[in-house]
C-alpha cells in the first residue's frame, strides 16, 4: 500500500500530516510512515508538521566491484516516471528491479555497467543522476557540534515532566527544573503545559533549542556507540542515537532501504556502508567505534 | 346643746358623704379615665399585638392577658408595671420585626449580587465563545490565504522553468548547428590533410601549429558552440522555492470578504490573470462549470443573480473575463472563484452562458428553461443545482410565461403551493422566482423534457467508488472512480454530454470519462455531479526543487558544502551546478571532458573536500604529491556524451596537462573511459597555452 501512497504523494505534492489517507498507511502511524519517506529521500518535511514530496532523483549507490553502477529511484513516483525509467533502462540496456519492501515503497533500482552507462539511463529517462549521493549528501551536512540550533532561556515557571538523555544509560532518565538549570552541559526534554522543548546545555547559563536527534546525539559525544565491520560493512549503533533525517538519508542511499531495528539488542543497523562513508558518519556525529 | 350636737353630727354626715361622694366621684372618674387609658392601651396594645401576629409572634395573646389583667387590676403600680411591660415587649417586638426586615433586605441584596456575578458570568461566556468564533474565522482565512500563496510560487517557479528550458533548448540548436559548421570544417581539414600526406613531418606540424594559433588569435568566435550541450537530464529544474520559514514569510493584513466573495459595482479594470502553466492548454482544456446564486430578501423585496465560476485543479488563481467588458476575479478557495455581478437582464438567463478569460480558460452554464436553486451549507444564499432533490426546499427562477407549466409541475411531483416573486426590485420584467418547490416523488406523469430537471426521481444518488482521491472528488490519472448510479430507471445519464453505458463492472462509462479534466456526471431525472481527474505531474510540470534544508548552514560562512542545496536524493548548487565531493587529499581538481576544471574546497571540521561544476565532471584528479604513484586520475563518467566545446579553458589544459606529463594512471575506467581520457590529453596537447 506505501507505493500508493508515494504515488498519491506524488500527486498532492504537499500537504499535511493529517492528510495522509489512513487506509493507505500499512500499519503504524502516519508520522511514522510520512517519517520513513523522509529518511528515504521521496519526500522533505517541513516544520514538523507537513511534508512536500522531492522531484524524482537516481541516487547513485556507494561503488561495488560485485555489483557495478547501481542507482536507487528517490522522489515523486508515478506511472509516467517509472515509464520513463522503463524506457530508457529497455533503450541503453541498463537493468531495471523493483524490489518489494513490506509497509515501504519498492525500491526501484537501476544496475548499469558504469556509471557513462548509468548517467546515459538518467538523461534518456529525463531523471537527474546524483552521483555518489551517500557521500555527497555527508559532505554537505554540519557536524552535530556545528549542528544549527536557536539560543534561548532556560525554562521557568510550572512545568510538567524535565528529562535527561543519559549517555551512560542510552535513554531518558528523570530529572528536574532544577537539575536543568544547574547542569553545565546535557540533553533534557522538558515537558510544558502545552508542548514539549528540547533543549541542548553547553553552559551553566547558555542552552539551546535543538532538533531532538542532533541534541541526543550532541549529548553522546565522542561515545564509543558505532560498531562496523570490514566483511559486513554493517554500521550499528543504538537506536537512541537515531541521527538526523540528513545523516540518516545518506545511509540508507548506501542500499536503498531503511536500517534494520533489532529488538532485542535495541539497535539499528544500516547495510554496505563503506569505509569512505563510515570514517564521514564518525567525523560528523561525533561518535566512536567499539 | 343637743341640738348643736345633732345638727354638727348632720353636718359631718353630710360632710362626710360629700366626702365620699367626692371620693366616689374621683374614683369613678379615675376609674373611667383608667378605662379610657386601659382601652386606649389596649386598643394600641392590639395593634402591636396584629403587627406581632403578623410576623408570626407568639406575644399576642401574652400582651392581651397582661392588658386584661392590667385592665382588671386597680390602678396602682402593678398597673403601671404591666403598661411598662407591655411597652417594652411592644418594643422588643418592633425591634425583632425591624430584625427580621434587615435580615431580609439583607438577603435580597446578596440575592440580587448574586444575579448581578451569573449575569456577568454568562455574558462573559458569550463573549469569550464569540471571540472564539472569530479567531477560528481569521484562522481559516490565513490557512487559504497561505495556500493560495504557495500555489502562485508554485506557478512562477514553472514559468521561469519554462523560460529557461527554452533558453536551453536555444542553445542546444545552436550548438547543433555549430557542430554542423565544424563537421564540414572537419570534412575539409581531412580533405586538406589527404593532400599534405605527401608532405614532410615539419611542414605538416608547422601548418598545425599556425592553425591553432590562428584559433587562438581569432577573438571574436562565436560562443554558442563552445558551451558545451547540457546533456545532464533536466526533469523540469526550477529555480530554487524561496526559503519559507516562519521568520521570513511577510504577514499579510487579515482580509475579511464576505463569504459571497467581492462584490463589484463596476467592472475592474485591466489587470492581466495568471497564465496557468499545468495542464494542458488553456483551449484544449474542458470548459468548467459556471453556477448562479440568487440572494432573495424578503423584507425588501429584492433578488440578485452572480454567476459563481468554479475552479478545477490547473485553473489560475486570477482570471480577468471578457463578458461585454474586462472582469478581473480572484480565486475565493480552492474550489471556486468570487462572485461575479452580472445585470440581470431579461437575456442573461435565456440560453446558454459562456464566459472565457483572455488567457483562455472558459466556463459554461448550458441553456435550460426553469433554474432551480437550493441552499448549500458551505454558501449563503442559494445556488443553482442540476436537478431538484426530494425532500428539499428549491427556488426556481424561469418566465412568467413558464409559471403555469411549472405549478402545474410541482402539482405533479408532490410539492406544495408556490410563492410568487414577480415584480421584486432586481427581477426582470418577463421573469419571475418561485420559492417554496419542495418535491416529494418522482413526477406522475413524467414531466417534459425540458422540465424534467423539476422531477426528483426515485431517490437517484451518484456515487464515486473507489478510485485514488487526492482531494474530494478529484482523482489521480490512472485511478478514476467508478461511477455507481442507483437506481438508475428510466433515466437518462450522460457523462460530459455523452450518453454513458453500463459497464459489466455496474460503473457507468463515456469514451474518456477516465481523462485528465473535469467531467460532469448528469442524470435526468434526477442529480448530478461532478470530478476531475489529475494529469501526471510528470507530463505536465513536474516536481519542484527546492533548497528544504537551508538552516543547516545559518550563521556559516559561505563555503560549497554550506551554499550546496539539498532536496530528496539531489544536491545542487545555487545555480544548478553539480556538487562533487571526496575524501580530501591535498590536490583534488575535477576536470571535465573538454573544459572545465575545478578545485574541491577542503572542510575544515572533516576530512572531506566539495565543489562546484557547472557540467558534470568526467575525470577527478587526486594526487598527495608530484611523483607518478602519488597521484591518480579517476574516471567518473558523468559527463555528457554529446559534451562539445571549442572554449580554450587555460585551467583545464594545465591540469591535464600536469597529469598527462606525470603520467598519473587512470582509474575506474572502462574502454570508453580510456577512450575519453586520450582524447582529453590531445585536446589539451592542442590548446596549449599561448606563447608569452
Amino acid at each position: 500500500m506505501t507505493d500508493i501512497l508515494l504515488e498519491w504523494m506524488s500527486f498532492r505534492r504537499v500537504g499535511r500530516m493529517s492528510d495522509v489517507p489512513a487506509d493507505l498507511v500499512d500499519g503504524g502511524a502516519a508520522r511514522r510512515t510520512v517519517d520513513n519517506l523522509a529518511v528515504l529521500g521521496h519526500l522533505e518535511l517541513l516544520n514538523g508538521t507537513s511534508w512536500k514530496v522531492a522531484p524524482p532523483t537516481l541516487a547513485e549507490l556507494p561503488t561495488n566491484a560485485a555489483r557495478g553502477a547501481a542507482a536507487v529511484l528517490c522522489g515523486a513516483r508515478t506511472p509516467g516516471v517509472l515509464a520513463s525509467l522503463t524506457a530508457a533502462c529497455q533503450g541503453i540496456g541498463a537493468q531495471m528491479a523493483s524490489l518489494n519492501v513490506p509497509s515501504r515503497p519498492a525500491v526501484i533500482r537501476v544496475t548499469a555497467t558504469s556509471s557513462a552507462e548509468l548517467a546515459s539511463v538518467a538523461s534518456a529517462a529525463g531523471i537527474p543522476l546524483q552521483h555518489d549521493a551517500a557521500f555527497t549528501l555527508l559532505a554537505c551536512t554540519p557536524a552535530i557540534r556545528d549542528w544549527p540550533r536557536t539560543p534561548c532561556a532556560m525554562v521557568d515557571g510550572r512545568v510538567k515532566t524535565v528529562r535527561r538523555f543519559s549517555r551512560s544509560r542510552m535513554g531518558w532518565v528523570e530529572s528536574t527544573l532544577a537539575e536543568a538549570a544547574a547542569a553545565k552541559t546535557g540533553f533534557f526534554r522538558i515537558k510544558r503545559d502545552w508542548d514539549w522543548v528540547s533543549l541542548l546545555k553547553t553552559g551553566v547559563s547558555e542552552c539551546a533549542y535543538i532538533d531532538d536527534r542532533a541534541g541526543r546525539l550532541a549529548a553522546a559525544a565522542k561515545l564509543k556507540a558505532v560498531s562496523w565491520t570490514a566483511n559486513s560493512r554493517t554500521l550499528d549503533l543504538p537506536s537512541q542515537l537515531f541521527p538526523p533525517v540528513v545523516i540518516a538519508r545518506a545511509l540508507a542511499l548506501c542500499t536503498g532501504f531503511l536500517p534494520r531495528y533489532e529488538a532485542e539488542s535495541r539497535r539499528i543497523s544500516f547495510g554496505e556502508i563503506p569505509p569512505e562513508i563510515l570514517r564521514l558518519t564518525l567525523a560528523i556525529t561525533g561518535l566512536k567505534l567499539t | 346643746m343637743e341640738m348643736l350636737v345633732v345638727i354638727g353630727g348632720i353636718g359631718l354626715a353630710l360632710a362626710s358623704a360629700i366626702i365620699v361622694v367626692a371620693l366616689r366621684g374621683r374614683q369613678h372618674r379615675a376609674q373611667d379615665k383608667r378605662h379610657v387609658s386601659a382601652e386606649r392601651r389596649a386598643h394600641r396594645e392590639d395593634e402591636a399585638s396584629r403587627r406581632a401576629e403578623e410576623a408570626g409572634l407568639a406575644t399576642t395573646s401574652e400582651t392581651h392577658r397582661h392588658s386584661d389583667e392590667t385592665r382588671s387590676q386597680p390602678a396602682t403600680q402593678d398597673m403601671r408595671r404591666g403598661v411598662a411591660e407591655s411597652r417594652l415587649a411592644a418594643a422588643r417586638e418592633a425591634q425583632r420585626i425591624a430584625e427580621e426586615e434587615e435580615h431580609l433586605a439583607v438577603e435580597r441584596e446578596a440575592q440580587r449580587h448574586r444575579d448581578e456575578a451569573r449575569q456577568r458570568a454568562e455574558e462573559d461566556a458569550r463573549l469569550a465563545s464569540a471571540r472564539e468564533a472569530q479567531r477560528e474565522i481569521e484562522e481559516a482565512l490565513r490557512r487559504s490565504e497561505e495556500e493560495a500563496r504557495l500555489a502562485t510560487e508554485q506557478k512562477s517557479q514553472r514559468q521561469r522553468e519554462q523560460a529557461r528550458q527554452k533558453a536551453e533548448e536555444d542553445e542546444r540548436l545552436a550548438s547543433t548547428h555549430e557542430a554542423q559548421r565544424e563537421t564540414k570544417e572537419a570534412h575539409g581539414r581531412t580533405d586538406e590533410e589527404v593532400c599534405r600526406a605527401t608532405e614532410p613531418e615539419e611542414q605538416r606540424q608547422a601548418d598545425e601549429e599556425n592553425r591553432s594559433v590562428s584559433e587562438e588569435v581569432w577573438p571574436d568566435k562565436p560562443d554558442d558552440g563552445d558551451r558545451e550541450a547540457d546533456t545532464a537530464p533536466v526533469i523540469e529544474r526550477t529555480s530554487k522555492l524561496p526559503t519559507s520559514s516562519a521568520k521570513t514569510r511577510p504577514r499579510q493584513p487579515a482580509v475579511h470578504r464576505d463569504r459571497r466573495g467581492n462584490r463589484r459595482a463596476s467592472p475592474a479594470g485591466a489587470a492581466s490573470s495568471e497564465v496557468a502553466s499545468t495542464g494542458p492548454a488553456p483551449a484544449t482544456r474542458a470548459a468548467a462549470e459556471a453556477k448562479l446564486r440568487l440572494a432573495l430578501h424578503p423584507i425588501r423585496r429584492t433578488a440578485r443573480i452572480s454567476v459563481v465560476l468554479t475552479r478545477p485543479e490547473g485553473f489560475p488563481e486570477r482570471v480577468t473575463l471578457q463578458a461585454g467588458v474586462e472582469h478581473a476575479i480572484e480565486t475565493y478557495d480552492t474550489q471556486r472563484y468570487d462572485d461575479l455581478d452580472l445585470p440581470w437582464t431579461g437575456e442573461l438567463l435565456d440560453g446558454e452562458l459562456r464566459l472565457a478569460s483572455t488567457d483562455g480558460f472558459r466556463w459554461v452554464r448550458s441553456a435550460r428553461r426553469v433554474h432551480i436553486f437550493a441552499t448549500d451549507p458551505n454558501e449563503p444564499d442559494l445556488i443553482s443545482v442540476g436537478a431538484a432533490r426530494p425532500g428539499v426546499v428549491h427556488a426556481l427562477v424561469c418566465r412568467s410565461g413558464d409559471a403555469a407549466d411549472v405549478r402545474s409541475a410541482a402539482a405533479s411531483v408532490g410539492s406544495p403551493d408556490l410563492q410568487a416573486h414577480e415584480h421584486w426590485q432586481g427581477i426582470p420584467d418577463g421573469w419571475m422566482v418561485l420559492s417554496g418547490y419542495t418535491p416529494a416523488h418522482t413526477a406522475e406523469p413524467p414531466l417534459p423534457n425540458d422540465l424534467r430537471p423539476l422531477d426528483p426521481g426515485a431517490g437517484l444518488e451518484i456515487v464515486l467508488e473507489g478510485g485514488l482521491a487526492i482531494r474530494p472528488r478529484v482523482y489521480a490519472e490512472g485511478h478514476p472512480p467508478r461511477i455507481l448510479i442507483s437506481p438508475a430507471r428510466n433515466a437518462s445519464i450522460t457523462i460530459g454530454d455523452q450518453p454513458a453505458t453500463l459497464s459489466a463492472s455496474g460503473a457507468w462509462e463515456v469514451p474518456g470519462w477516465d481523462a485528465p479534466g473535469q467531467h460532469i456526471v448528469d442524470v435526468v431525472p434526477g442529480p448530478s455531479a461532478s470530478y476531475e481527474i489529475v494529469a501526471d505531474p510528470w507530463a505536465i510540470a513536474g516536481w519542484d526543487f527546492w533548497n528544504a534544508h537551508s538552516s543547516r548552514s545559518e550563521n556559516q560562512p559561505a563555503r560549497p558544502w554550506t551554499r550546496a542545496e539539498i532536496c530528496g536524493a539531489q544536491i545542487r548548487g545555487p545555480a544548478g551546478e553539480t556538487v562533487f565531493a571526496a575524501e580530501t587529499q591535498p590536490t583534488l581538481i575535477a576536470l571535465g571532458l573538454k573544459s572545465g576544471a575545478a578545485p574541491l574546497q577542503r572542510r575544515g571540521d572533516v576530512s572531506v573536500s566539495v565543489g562546484f561544476m557547472a557540467e558534470a565532471p568526467a575525470f577527478l584528479l587526486a594526487a598527495t604529491g608530484q611523483r607518478r604513484t602519488q597521484g591518480q586520475v579517476i574516471w567518473l563518467g558523468l559527463a555528457p556524451a554529446s559534451q562539445d566545446s571549442r572554449r580554450l579553458d587555460p585551467d583545464w589544459v594545465l591540469a591535464v596537462r600536469s597529469a598527462a606529463s606525470r603520467r598519473l594512471p587512470l582509474q575506474c575506467s572502462d574502454a570508453v573511459g580510456e577512450d575519453a581520457w586520450r582524447k582529453t590529453k590531445e585536446r589539451a596537447r592542442r590548446l596549449k597555452r599561448p606563447r608569452s
